[in-house]
């Protein structure tokens, strides 16, 4: 390997030096040339033939893109922090299937756009922290399939970037003073609110907190008596239940008892002493039946009362647990209200300063 | 010899191919490998607002009417979608916004679950999966980058400090050169990465030397990983990128927009590093585990939450950078319905904008209990569709431990086609 390498580096190097000095004849000598200035040919994306040039903050110079026609298919070219200027955007021009461009806080001007008019396809143009300016605009209105333009930090006026935006449909031209106060003004509604909603919920916590604190001993003696109360109802209707349960019982037996008789006198029907049993036996399964009524009656209504008292002191319980954590409640409301307070107020300084015509957000 | 097995098979395959692996090697296979290979597909940056310990969905961007739900929904930029009232900021930015409401991931517990949602895997026994950073930084970054492909920045803790164990983002078997770059503090970046001086740089080259000689003689994966961190850290400090990390740099105004609060200034300095061309930052602020009730906390993580979220997608907007950049909101899952107490895998949202998806859509639907009504998102799908969103290629295999191929994520996965453009 010791042997083999320099000699290998040197062959390289020496390749590479030789591009380098003539202009690139082939799209592998293009490719080269440009991972040469720190920039890198790339697919879009998997199973497309389509090409990115990223040259991103590389040592790029305008003659330099004088290269790019060589290769196939590029519909991305990313010039962002570079030297280029207005030379080089005729190189550009020449690129038909380009849809996004990048010129980032490059030296283009408003003249230099007037090459890009022939670009049909262009999608996405990025003149952010540029020194193009409303005139520079014009030039691109005969671009009709312009989706999106980045004017940020250039010297794009609001009323250059709205006039612009209306001669092309569907152009979104970022920044859109217009579209940032509307957005503001809703965000603010919304923020104003959740304050107002926050202080209603505040209100109604402290109302709440103030009734119910100082209760908080009464209610819970009141919950407990409620509870007591509730306990000796239902061990009435468990024990009107054990009455009637035994009744019931008994009346059962004596009706299985009858349901026997009945059978083995079908079976016997002239056995007369079988017959008296079984009218005696009649007569006690009725009896017995009419005892049971009234206690199931006493029992029901037993049971209806003991719910009503369970019922009765769980709502005293619970507005005793309601008393015990008014206090805590108020408190944690009042932390969300104090949250949303901080929150209109910066939804309402967001919007203060766009309406002074001072833009929120880039560079100053 | 190296080991192939730290490498991905395709780095192994141009590594051999140039003759690095090998002592014997055919001249003009290299240079053809150079000239004529057309690089991989340029991915797309990808910032992830990680809420550790589970963001109450309900209490943000899936609220219920009452009885069943504490906030209240607000309507948005986007006609018929609603997001709790809380987040107005966030919700004038919906068009650029998906909101995928039906994760359902099947792991209640914080560390499992943190462990699924960052590597796509369940955890298993002798084998560590690489997380999706690190992923991302060995299938997206340029292999000359002066940049560190993953950056993970500690945006703190807020009000509480539970959520169990804390993930720690690992390459696993993709090798220590992607692991991540920590910063500790968004508002003092690296320590110590200043730019160098003629004093230090005769010191540089000794410790470059002397490592060189070192890797030669014990070309071990550990001992390349270790020459290969320190180069990227002095590329780092020598490159005037390494500014990037300086918020100082930025001005009063922007650094107001995103607002005082140190996740709003994580966020600007993950703007920073996209700018800078780092693939993947991962930003991540503790503390979301709302047992006893989200309602409080929420409204009061609120302000700062929602600014500065706001404050990034407008920012990346403005500067032309949100189509090719994926900002992922998200924990390692939801909170039941109501009050938030507790845990839920079933039903929960994540937030994704930009990145040239198609936004100002809802893709799932849940009842007002919570529950999935429609299209549940399961973890496969979920990561399978964040690599096709960044253009990772997902048919890709690495060498895991003992040659076994390792997926890059679970093939059998159902990609969520509605938000790929």
């Amino acid at each position: 390997m010791k042997s083999v390498t320099p000699v290998l580096m040197f062959l390289l190097v020496a390749t590479t030096e030789l591009i380098a000095q003539s202009p690139a004849k082939h799209t592998d000598d293009a490719i080269a040339r440009i991972e040469k200035l720190g920039g890198a040919v790339r697919k879009i994306s998997q199973g497309s033939d389509a090409l990115e040039v990223d040259l991103q903050g590389s040592t790029v110079t305008d003659a330099d893109l004088k290269d790019l026609v060589l290769l196939k298919n590029v519909q991305v070219i990313r010039l962002k922090e570079t030297k280029i200027g207005d030379a080089g955007l005729e190189y550009v021009s020449k690129i038909a299937t380009l849809k996004r461009l990048f010129l980032d806080k490059t030296a283009v001007t408003d003249a230099g756009l007037s090459r890009l008019g022939g670009l049909k396809n262009l999608e996405f143009l990025s003149l952010y922290g540029t020194a193009v300016g409303d005139a520079g605009l014009e030039h691109l209105k005969k671009i009709a399939s312009l989706k999106t333009v980045i004017v940020t930090e250039s010297k794009v006026t609001a009323n250059g970037a709205d006039a612009f935006r209306k001669t092309i449909p569907k152009l979104q031209v970022i920044p859109n003073l217009a579209q940032d106060s509307k957005q503001a003004v809703a965000a603010w509604k919304t923020a104003k609110a959740a304050l107002e909603n926050a202080k209603a919920e505040l209100d109604a916590a402290k109302k709440e907190d103030a009734e119910l604190t100082p209760k908080i001993a009464k209610l819970k003696a009141e919950a407990e008596e409620a509870n007591k109360k509730s306990a000796e109802v239902k061990k009435k209707a468990d024990d009107a239940r054990k009455v009637f349960e035994e009744a019931n019982k008994k009346a059962n037996e004596f009706k299985k008892g009858t349901e026997e008789l009945k059978k083995q006198l079908l079976k016997n029907p002239s056995d007369a002493k079988l017959k008296e049993y079984f009218e005696k036996q009649s007569a006690r399964m009725e009896t017995a039946a009419k005892e049971a009524l009234p206690l199931k009656r006493t029992f029901e209504e037993a049971q209806a009362a003991a719910l009503a008292s369970m019922a009765q002191a769980k709502e005293l319980g619970q507005m005793a647990g309601r008393a015990g954590q008014a206090k805590k409640r108020a408190e944690e409301t009042q932390k969300r209200f104090e949250a949303m307070r901080l929150l209109e107020e910066y939804n309402r300084a967001v919007l203060e300063k766009l309406e002074k015509g001072t833009k929120f957000s880039g560079d100053s | 010899m190296i080991h192939p097995n730290y490498l991905p098979r395709r780095d192994f395959l141009k590594l051999a191919a140039v003759g690095a692996l090998s002592s014997f090697s055919i001249p003009w296979f290299g240079s053809l490998a150079q000239t004529a290979e057309v690089r991989r597909p340029r991915g797309k940056s990808c910032i992830l607002l990680w809420t550790d310990g589970g963001l109450s969905q309900q209490h943000s961007f899936d609220p219920k009417p009452a009885p069943f739900g504490e906030f209240r929904p607000a309507p948005t930029s986007v006609p018929g979608i609603h997001i709790a009232e809380q987040f107005p900021q966030i919700a004038q930015c919906m068009e650029d916004i998906v909101l995928l409401r039906t994760m359902n991931t099947g792991e209640g517990q914080h560390y499992d679950a943190k462990y699924n949602l960052h590597t796509g895997f369940r955890r298993v026994i002798g084998l560590e999966h690489p997380c999706i950073g690190s992923i991302a930084a060995s299938q997206l970054v340029p292999p000359d980058s002066h940049m560190p492909g993953y950056v993970t920045i500690d945006a703190g803790w807020d009000l509480r400090l539970d959520g169990g164990r804390q993930y720690r983002p690992v390459p696993g078997y993709l090798g220590a050169r992607y692991a991540p770059l920590a910063v500790t503090d968004p508002s003092s970046g690296v320590e110590n990465l200043r730019q160098v001086d003629e004093s230090q740089r005769a010191g540089l080259d000794l410790l470059h030397r002397s490592e060189e000689r070192f890797a030669r003689e014990y070309p071990l994966p550990q001992v390349l990983a270790h020459q290969s961190a320190t180069a990227r850290s002095v590329r780092l400090m020598q490159s005037p990128r390494g500014r990037a990390f300086h918020l100082e740099h930025e001005s009063a105004n922007t650094r107001e927009m995103y607002g005082p609060h140190r996740f709003g200034q994580s966020c600007l300095l993950a703007r920073r590093l996209v700018e800078a061309g780092v693939s993947f930052i991962e930003i991540n602020h503790r503390g979301w585990d709302d047992h006893g009730g989200a309602a409080t906390n929420m409204a009061l993580r609120a302000p700062w939450f929602d600014r500065g979220i706001a404050a990034l997608i407008r920012d990346l907007k403005e500067r032309g950078m949100l189509e090719d950049t994926l900002v992922v909101c998200m924990g390692e899952f939801g909170r039941d319905a109501g009050s938030g107490d507790n845990h839920n895998s079933g039903g929960w949202t994540t937030l994704w904008a930009g990145g040239g998806l198609k936004t100002g859509q809802v893709i799932g639907r849940t009842g007002d209990r919570g529950q999935i009504v429609d299209r549940p998102i399961l973890l496969g799908d979920y990561l399978t569709t964040l690599c096709m969103a960044l253009g990772i290629n997902t048919h890709v295999e690495f060498d895991g431990p003992g040659n076994r191929p390792m997926p890059i994520v679970e093939p059998n996965a159902n990609p969520i086609r509605e938000v790929l453009a």
